[in-house]
């Protein structure tokens, strides 16, 4: 015992060695929530008196398609206008002013309300509002609306008159090759 | 007055052409203005404005207002009006106005006439009293005279 020196001993608090290991890994929060519906509410449409639906006889009439693309090759604008002579167009073209001479035309001819034409028609369909004199060959359909008036002989696929218009002149069928539409049918 | 069109409104369109290209040849008179961006030939009579557009390409003795050329024009214009040659356009022949406008880039190869030139026009400068319209001067004639 003698030999001993004696150790105070100071009580300490146990340190602890040995920590637990922070869990390094964690659950992962689930990103799926549970999905909110959301409310839809639907309104009923907000009924509006309807407009009376008076429209004027030329704006009913009017047939010039509407168009959205590129601007037109050739624009008159004005009071009046005349022209004569020849016409090539690739696709389509609307008169309502004066024209004589010859009309060559792709796709579609519209003859206004306003519209004159005294010419040699060459076409795909036609449209008819106004005056219209001359012989038309038309490989597709020629319709004279109620404000038109032609005098000519016409040619075509397909003659639509409407009543009230005036139709003088001579109709010729135009009798397609017979055995392309019935060998296409049939095969 | 003409027998199908009675509408005097400016902007009314009576002849409107859609499609890939056109090609028109005659003799045109036209009341107002006119908007060609295909081939035109022959002759044009336009009591307002003659726009050539861009695609225009227009082969024709004219008779007009105004116009405005951004295409091609080939032939002999006598415009009451003014004449005005865009960036784009591209002009061979006579033309006879009263003011000739040609932008910078815009081609023009031919003959100018002035339509209606004032006696004093014809005298140098420093001899005559500068009365063109629409002339803004830095300093006034008198004082340069001076």
């Amino acid at each position: 015992m003698l030999g001993r020196t004696k150790t105070q001993t100071v009580y300490r608090e146990p340190q602890p060695a040995y920590r637990e290991p922070q869990p390094a890994y964690r659950e992962p929060q689930l990103a799926y929530r549970e999905p909110s519906i959301p409310t839809v509410t639907i309104e009923p449409p907000i009924e509006e008196p309807e407009a009376p639906q008076f429209l004027e006889p030329e704006a009913v009439a009017h047939t010039t398609p509407v168009r959205q693309g590129p601007p037109p090759l050739f624009k008159v604008f004005g009071g009046e206008a005349k022209l004569d002579g020849r016409f090539e167009v690739a696709e389509s073209i609307a008169i309502e002013c004066e024209l004589s001479g010859e009309l060559i035309v792709g796709g579609q001819l519209v003859i206004g309300r306003h519209g004159v034409v005294n010419a040699t028609t060459h076409t795909v369909d036609a449209v008819i509002e106004g005056c219209y004199e001359g012989t038309m060959v038309a490989s597709g359909t020629v319709e004279i609306l109620p404000t038109g008036r032609v005098n000519g002989d016409i040619e075509s696929d397909s003659l639509v008159i409407a009543k009230g218009a005036v139709f003088n002149g001579n109709v010729v069928k135009r009798v397609p090759d017979p055995t392309i539409g019935i060998a296409r049918s049939h095969r | 007055m003409l027998k199908g069109s009675t509408n005097t409104d400016a902007n009314f369109t009576l002849l409107t052409i859609h499609g890939p290209s056109a090609k028109l040849e005659g003799k045109f008179e036209i009341a107002q203005s006119l908007h060609i961006e295909c081939e035109v030939g022959g002759e044009l009579s336009v009591g307002g404005e003659l726009l050539i557009g861009e695609r225009g390409t227009v082969k024709a003795n004219v008779q007009t207002v105004d116009a405005i050329v951004q295409g091609t024009y080939e032939g002999n214009m006598v415009a009451s009006g003014t004449v005005e040659i865009a960036p784009t356009g591209h002009v061979t022949g006579n033309i006879e106005t009263d003011s000739l406008v040609i932008a910078k880039g815009g081609f023009f190869n031919g003959n100018v006439t002035k339509k209606n030139t004032p006696q004093e026009w014809k005298l140098p400068p420093y001899r005559a009293e500068d009365r063109r319209p629409n002339l803004v001067l830095e300093t006034p004639r008198s004082t340069a005279l001076v």
